[in-house]
């Protein structure tokens, strides 16, 4: 108990709440519109889809250390970041953006950058499958029966995924509680203190503190849970036992 | 009129589906530039990575340059070829040439046989020797503008240093809201400022005539050589530095290939299971590995050490990948099954009618057939395991896997940035590589999108 | 020789699903018997209880006087053609063919004269090198027919075979398995829902509804001699018309009485109904005993006609009676338009009816060759 008491009086306890909070909220909303809007626009055959698709795959599957090793080598001051800003005229050589200088608030931005780029590609996958396996007739049918395009992806097209989407946010969401690894290798322990990242701090940084990592995780695995009970609830998954 | 429509009509399908294009390709350009920067940092010589702004390519060769040292007790220059900067860079000054061939070795990851070395001064030696007379009259007439040129950089400095003071001055004096003090500083600011700019343009004029002279200097004062550079140096000095990697490498394989090995074989049987027989709670178990694949897996880890420790496989191989295996199992059985379902149940009874028995029917017929969705499967298995970090970190002390000696590299040392890109591709490589072979299950398994 | 003797064969699923109850038949050496039946009958379960893939809850199955009910598919001596061929992809046609007789460790060379000769009998013979997804469907349906013959069976088992292949083909092939199975003489269970399917290759149907036999019998039998409403509906296109009748007698004749018409009863017909003392009855009448006349004077009803299907060869017209379709088939000429008065009365030879209540046979005709004749 003590250690819970000791979690909740760490002004860190405070900071890496509010991290995680904003992180989430901002990168799941962001990703979710941006790989929406890209899946719409590329919902069709064309040629090099697969090479296309093949590629778009790569980000998600690629090892957390290898993004953050290619991340860290871009945002440095004198990272190829600033030099293809350079090379593109944007910055003059003594204007180099100092990435990983900026604020708290900054640096969270940065982070999630990086993760709309590692997601994005991966969530505009999946709602192109869910766009792909809508009937077509459904949408055709809203088409002859005189809707404009838009209000057919407003009433039709967005109804009929809304499982899919549904399912994809909350899966998204329950990731982005559990980011760290990224944070910690660009900005170090406690730059940006998320709460999974206080777990690690306290089990791999400071010794015999043990208790409070493990304190910590409960709680990372409260919310979780909480998160992933609504998912189930939502998507009916306890009654027919879900296919996702 | 209807001409014009259809015209209309052309270019609008042309627009737009440019337009489309400059999308598709702007998102697999976003996608691959962060890519292929690591794979280039990664082939960088130290001297290339530090240099800004960073070349788009890596070179292959390094030009050299060697000259007599600054003072002759102090032997040799060395100096490389800069491309960002588009001058030669000094490298190292000694009389032993060893140091120089370790020096050049360590930047510029070109190793430059010691022969050559020697052969080179020689050369240097013999050129010094026959122009003489030039060097001497060009070094006489150069030695004016550099005394000039050390005077002014040693007033601009005294300024620069003062301008810096006043500054401090003035922040002071404007958090005091000492009006007449802030004017005065101003004042003093602008005349220093001024005086700054007329000193700076004085030292450039001086050394652009140095610039000059140099010019006609140089060819008769150094020789030129290139030598090949090892791109892949960078890997095998990432081995070498961090003394753990190699056994770390083995270390990930091994958990690799023992996640595969349980995963599979529990997984796989689960999967046929769910595919091929109906039984109760089968929702209920799917429910599960589904919740199993939610949870985070730093809280799974935490406390894992303690069971681990207890049975006795904390800090070992088989531990970490019984500890992946649970994240695994369910996402085998979820493929599996759908390996398995895809396969008609008629083709094993029919081997059943034709004479085999129930095991015969599954290793004649659906083993067979299910063989290379069971590679894909393991093949996921293994991109999970190989990338694995936050639970390696809690679950190793000693032995830890691969990314977990990147990360420390990375996080830790803050090691050399080339080094670090070195580590994240050999990282990265097996699991884009077996990404792409398994591309088409990856993208079913993801919500069936069709290729 | 092979004799199959299936005796209460029952299937349960869980503890209330019947698959199959009480099945009881014999097939005698060289038979082509014809599982006829909606889906859901229960005609594949048994089949596959036939074939050991399905385990049988109660019952007993004999193949030549062994029983057989508990024996693993291999020891069964039966073999199969299934309804999505089932020909494994990952093999050649030849390999496909051979697999079952290599399980039976044949020497090589006899296997490989097998395989030829029965890929000649299919007309498969230029394929074997293929893999089967080089193959179309009708080229697959072989590979499986191949397969299923090079064992040399006691008992052919087919669970729709023809079903997947497209309606021209489906028909060709019919032709060619029964030459087929004239040549082999193998003892044929074949299962199907397409009657015409049934009565163009049975030498008996057994027809089935909801795990149960309703009639067993030649295509002749249960076309003419249907045991009851649902055989009779089953059986023949169009269906089977059905009214339901008031059974009265009037002035000493026995009458039926329908809203739209009367119907007087001749002795021979009257005779079966002696004893059936309900007020009602079903009527059958099929659609081709059905008969237009050029005047009223001897119709049973008139009535005006609802739609028209010309067939080339017939016409079908149908009708509406009390909220009923009733069609009748009537030669190509002379052509029918819609909404015109047609006169209509029945082959009185050709009367099925049909109890009320059990849905049963009242009179069921003595002599099916008298009736062929006529």
């Amino acid at each position: 108990m003590g250690n819970y008491l000791y979690i909740f009086s760490d002004p860190y306890f405070i900071r890496a709440v509010i991290n995680t909070g904003i992180f989430v909220a901002i990168s799941v909303t962001l990703e979710f519109i941006v790989a929406m809007v890209l899946a719409l626009l590329i919902n069709k055959k064309f040629r090099g889809a697969s090479i296309f698709l093949a590629i778009a795959l790569i980000p998600m599957t690629l090892p957390p250390v290898a993004v953050g090793a290619m991340w860290s080598s871009a945002f440095a001051q004198n990272g190829w970041m600033n030099s293809i800003l350079y090379k593109l005229g944007l910055i003059t050589a003594e204007g180099k953006i100092p990435f990983l200088a900026g604020t708290e608030w900054q640096s969270l931005m940065l982070i999630i950058m990086i993760d709309a780029w590692q997601v994005i590609p991966f969530m505009m996958i999946i709602l192109l499958a869910g766009l792909q396996n809508l009937p077509k007739e459904s949408i055709e049918a809203g088409y002859i029966f005189g809707a404009s395009r838009f209000t057919v992806l407003r009433k039709i097209t967005m109804p009929m995924m809304k499982p899919s989407i549904q399912t994809a946010l909350i899966l998204r969401i329950i990731a982005a509680l559990q980011v760290w690894l990224i944070i910690v290798m660009i900005y170090g322990f406690r730059r940006i203190p998320v709460l999974v990242e206080e777990v690690v701090y306290y089990n791999e940084i400071v010794l015999g503190y043990y208790r409070v990592a493990l304190a910590y995780s409960v709680i990372v695995s409260i919310i979780v849970s909480i998160v992933a009970i609504i998912y189930l609830k939502v998507s009916g998954a306890f009654e027919r036992g879900s296919e996702q | 009129m209807n001409r014009n429509l259809i015209l209309s009509r052309k270019w609008r399908k042309y627009v737009s589906g440019t337009l489309f294009y400059i999308v598709v390709l702007g998102i697999a350009l976003i996608i691959l530039i962060p890519i292929y920067f690591l794979f280039t940092i990664s082939l960088m010589s130290d001297q290339e990575a530090y240099d800004w702004p960073i070349r788009f390519f890596p070179s292959f060769v390094n030009e050299f340059v060697l000259q007599e040292a600054s003072t002759p007790d102090k032997g040799y220059l060395l100096s490389v070829y800069s491309h960002s900067k588009g001058i030669y860079v000094p490298l190292c000054e000694s009389k032993d040439l060893d140091t120089i061939v370790k020096k050049a070795k360590l930047k510029t990851n070109s190793s430059i046989p010691k022969e050559l070395l020697k052969r080179k001064i020689d050369e240097l030696k013999d050129i010094m020797e026959k122009n003489k007379e030039d060097i001497e009259r060009l070094r006489s007439k150069m030695t004016p503008y550099l005394e000039k040129l050390e005077r002014l950089n040693g007033r601009i400095s005294r300024i620069l240093s003062e301008v810096n003071k006043y500054n401090k001055k003035l922040k002071l004096a404007e958090r005091a809201g000492m009006k007449d003090a802030v004017q005065a500083i101003l004042q003093k600011l602008k005349s220093l400022n001024e005086e700054l700019g007329e000193l700076k343009e004085e030292a450039k004029k001086v050394s652009e005539k140095i610039t000059l002279l140099n010019q006609d200097l140089i060819p008769i004062t150094s020789v030129k050589f290139t030598i090949s550079k090892n791109i892949f140096e960078n890997y095998i000095t990432f081995f070498k530095v961090t003394n753990d990697s190699i056994p770390a490498l083995i270390r990930s394989i091994q958990v690799a290939l023992l996640t595969i090995a349980i995963s599979l074989s529990i997984g796989g049987l689960a999967g046929y299971a769910f595919a091929r027989y109906y039984f109760r709670g089968k929702n209920l178990l799917k429910l599960s590995v589904l919740f199993v694949r939610m949870f985070p897996g730093v809280s799974i880890a935490m406390p894992m050490v303690i069971i681990l420790a207890k049975m006795g496989f904390y800090d070992k191989p088989l531990g970490l990948s019984l500890v992946y295996s649970v994240g695994q199992i369910g996402m085998t059985t979820w493929i599996t099954a759908s390996i398995f379902m895809g396969i008609p149940v008629e083709l094993e009874e029919a081997a059943q009618i034709f004479g085999c028995s129930k095991w015969g029917a599954f290793f004649h017929v659906t083993l067979p057939l299910a063989l290379p969705g069971l590679a894909a499967s393991a093949m996921y298995a293994f991109i999970g395991s190989w990338s694995e970090t936050a639970q390696a970190i809690i679950l190793t002390q000693f032995n830890p896997t691969f990314p977990v000696v990147v990360y420390q590299t990375l996080v830790g040392a803050k090691g050399l940035v080339n080094l670090v890109a070195a580590g994240g591709v050999t990282m990265a490589l097996p699991a884009i590589i077996f990404t792409l072979i398994i591309r088409r299950y990856i993208l079913q398994m993801w919500g069936g999108v069709t290729v | 020789m092979a004799e199959l003797e299936l005796v209460n064969l029952s299937k349960r699923y869980g503890k209330k699903v019947w698959g199959a109850r009480g099945i009881n038949l014999k097939v005698t050496d060289r038979e082509f018997i014809v599982f006829l039946g909606p889906s859901g009958c229960g005609k594949t379960t048994t089949l596959r209880m036939i074939a050991g893939l399905e385990e049988v809850t109660e019952g007993r199955i004999f193949l030549d006087g062994k029983d057989i009910t508990y024996l693993p598919p291999r020891f069964r001596d039966v073999s199969m053609v299934f309804q999505n061929y089932a020909v494994w992809p990952h093999m050649t046609v030849y390999d496909n063919i051979a697999f079952p007789l290599r399980m039976k460790k044949m020497p090589k060379n006899e296997i490989d004269r097998i395989v030829k000769e029965v890929s000649k009998l299919v007309n498969i013979y230029e394929y074997l090198g293929r893999y089967p997804r080089q193959l179309s469907g009708g080229q697959r349906q072989r590979v499986a027919l191949a397969r299923a013959i090079a064992v040399k069976p006691k008992i052919f088992l087919m669970d729709e075979p023809l079903s997947n292949l497209d309606a021209k083909l489906r028909v060709r092939m019919r032709t060619e398995l029964k030459a087929i199975h004239h040549k082999t003489e193998a003892t044929t269970i074949f299962v199907t829902h397409d009657q015409s399917e049934a009565m163009s290759m049975a030498d008996r149907i057994v027809i089935m509804r909801e795990g149960r036999i309703e009639q067993i019998g030649t295509p002749e039998e249960v076309y003419y001699n249907s045991d009851n409403v649902f055989v009779a509906g089953f059986i023949g296109t169009p269906p089977t018309n059905f009214m339901e009748v008031e059974v009265k007698t009037e002035n000493g004749r026995m009458v039926l009485l329908h809203p739209h018409f009367k119907l007087e009863l001749d002795d021979e017909n009257a005779e079966p109904l002696k004893h059936y003392n309900k007020d009602k009855l079903i009527l059958g009448v099929r659609p081709e005993s059905m008969v237009i006349l050029k005047n009223k004077d001897k119709a049973v009803f008139s009535e005006r006609i609802l739609v028209v299907e010309p067939q080339g060869s017939h016409q079908i017209i149908a009708i509406e009676m009390e909220g009923k379709i009733v069609k009748i088939v009537a030669p190509a000429f002379p052509r029918y338009k819609e909404n015109e008065l047609i006169h209509v009365s029945f082959d009185m030879k050709r009367l099925m009816f049909f109890d009320a209540e059990t849905e049963k046979r009242l009179n069921p005709f003595k002599d099916l060759m008298e009736i062929q004749k006529v």
